[in-house]
């Protein structure tokens, strides 16, 4: 009975996001609305009953079941007042050989994530000591009156002050199955596929199918994407919501429609709520965004920006407010992180660049992974002249950097030790920017096509 | 360690029992200097009806005692 009301859920889940993806994103191909739906509905439900848990509210079968029915009668409609943009692509042709070999990737990836997720139970120390703890607090007691647990020391290795997305997210489905059990792990069946999906989307539409699906392939069978993808963590659903805003500004760029922009804002609002990681990312989000010039007047880009960081402050204020006043101890890194804090400890730089350069290199962990994206971008450096490769080089490059200084100013851990647990899913949390990066920058002699509509738009606009 | 967190996590919302009230358990240190068996009466306050005493033959737990606290 559990199993079938987890599966109503993912259901839920899955209607709730596409009625916000077809009503904001224009000219976008199936697949784009496929997989931005698959990630998009987790943030808006869960976004949802954390309001009405602040509200009083904790998550409910009615409340959910109710938020789907509003979404999908708003779905039918949009569904029947399509003016049919469906955009349908033009690939290139594939050699079957590489198609076979890369869809066998990708299904191992699938079924590896699948095992992992509905097979084994909570066993990941990030999982049961953070996140799904904080989701059986959820499912149990709404935010108002704030429950105990937010001041409770005993429980601060559970980082009281990390965001609730993820949690709400396993909470519904707590709140779903009327048990506190392991299916709350499921999520990642819509996240995992929806973010391949969105990469390969990203990909084709610029570089073909050939280079889109070496990117997937690649991305998808990660060793870290499936040790913390299905084992109930929020790492997965911070990269899942990445890679959709990276797909969104590349759509923004090529079609100027503000619709992406709002898109790409609430992806990133669904990061800043997610893990304090998922802030930074917006951030950077918002600054590339300020600097790309997308069809129409220079200003554009200014107001696309100021748009972005509206929605995203307008979403990410409740939390702010609700984590004022909460107990700040050793596990609050982001207190830590103060120009003097990074300045201080900048001789910790050295030993940080050298284990992350070690990581990339993991063979274990990434295979050729990082060497590929590395090699790909020293030898087609010329194609950094496109907009949508330059963009995504440098929000790669910012998202990077961006991870550095946490690591610099984090003192409560033996620095060894803190790089040992946390280098591979930071990046773990880039990987989406790199394959997208693998992918647009695919040669054409190994079938990259450079040839279809958004390639010849994107030389147009530079 | 990491079985106290799991049986925090597995447990929720009963607490684990593994100190005194109000000694923070957050750290391995912490928990090898603060880790003390409840006596009866705590057990009671904290709403707990009867004792489990498990013991292992190689992995194979096995009961070897129980005490009704009468509750």
């Amino acid at each position: 009975m559990s199993d079938m009301w987890c599966g109503l859920y993912l259901c839920c889940l899955a209607v709730a996001g596409y009625p916000v993806v077809a009503g904001l994103a224009r000219g976008r191909s199936r697949l784009e609305t496929l997989g931005l739906s698959a990630c998009m509905g987790p943030g808006l439900l869960a976004i949802c009953l954390i309001f009405l848990s602040m509200l009083g509210l904790r998550p409910g079968r009615a409340e959910i079941l109710a938020m789907t029915a509003t979404c999908a009668a708003a779905g039918i409609f949009l569904w029947r007042n399509d003016r049919r943009e469906d955009v349908v692509e033009d690939g290139g042709r594939v050699s079957r050989l590489w198609a076979v070999i890369c869809a066998a990737a990708i299904a191992y990836g699938l079924c590896a994530l699948v095992i992992d997720t509905v097979g084994y139970p909570v066993i990941e120390w990030d999982a049961f000591a953070i996140w799904q703890l904080k989701a059986q607090v959820l499912t149990l007691l709404p935010l108002h009156p704030r429950p105990a647990y937010f001041s409770d020391l005993n429980l601060s290795y559970s980082h009281l002050r990390y965001p609730l997305l993820a949690p709400m997210m396993s909470a519904g489905a707590h709140a779903m199955t009327g048990r506190l059990d392991d299916l709350s792990k499921t999520i990642a069946l819509l996240l995992y596929p929806g973010m391949g999906i969105v990469v390969f989307a990203a990909v084709r539409r610029i570089n073909g199918t050939t280079a889109a699906l070496t990117a997937t392939a690649l991305l998808a069978c990660l060793e870290p994407m499936l040790r913390y993808g299905g084992s109930g963590t929020a790492e997965m659903a911070l990269t899942a919501f990445y890679a959709c805003s990276l797909l969104c500004i590349l759509r923004w760029r090529e079609t100027g429609s503000w619709g992406y922009v709002v898109l790409c804002a609430l992806f990133s609002a669904w990061m800043a709520w997610t893990k304090n990681e998922g802030l930074a990312l917006a951030a950077i989000n918002a600054v590339v965004l300020a600097g790309i010039k997308s069809p129409g007047p220079r200003r554009r880009a200014r107001a696309a920006a100021a748009i972005f960081t509206l929605i995203v402050a307008a979403i990410y204020l409740p939390w702010l407010v609700f984590s004022w006043g909460l107990p700040r101890t050793d596990e609050d890194y982001a207190a830590n992180l103060s120009l003097h804090g990074i300045l201080s400890n900048i001789g910790r730089l050295p030993a940080i660049l050298g284990a992350l350069g070690l990581e990339m290199v993991n063979w274990q962990n990434w295979g050729f992974f990082w060497l590929v994206a590395a090699v790909l971008a020293i030898v087609q450096r010329r194609r950094f002249a496109s907009p949508a490769a330059a963009i995504i080089g440098a929000l790669l490059g910012l998202h990077l950097l961006a991870y550095l200084p946490p690591l610099m100013v984090v003192k409560s851990w033996n620095l060894d030790e803190l790089l040992a647990v946390t280098s591979d899913r930071l990046l773990m949390h880039a990987a989406p920017a790199a394959a997208i990066l693998i992918g647009l920058l695919w040669p054409t002699w190994a079938g990259g096509t450079r040839r279809t509509p958004a390639m010849k738009n994107s030389r147009e606009n530079t | 360690m990491n079985v106290y967190f799991r049986a925090v996590y597995v447990l929720y919302p009963q607490p684990v029992l593994v100190a005194e009230p109000g000694v923070v358990l957050n750290t391995t240190t912490q928990l090898l200097e603060g880790n003390s068996i409840p006596d009866e009466r705590t057990l009671r306050d904290r709403g707990v009806g009867s004792i489990v005493v498990l013991d292992f033959a190689g992995n194979q737990p096995f009961v070897t005692r129980v005490k009704w606290l009468g509750q």
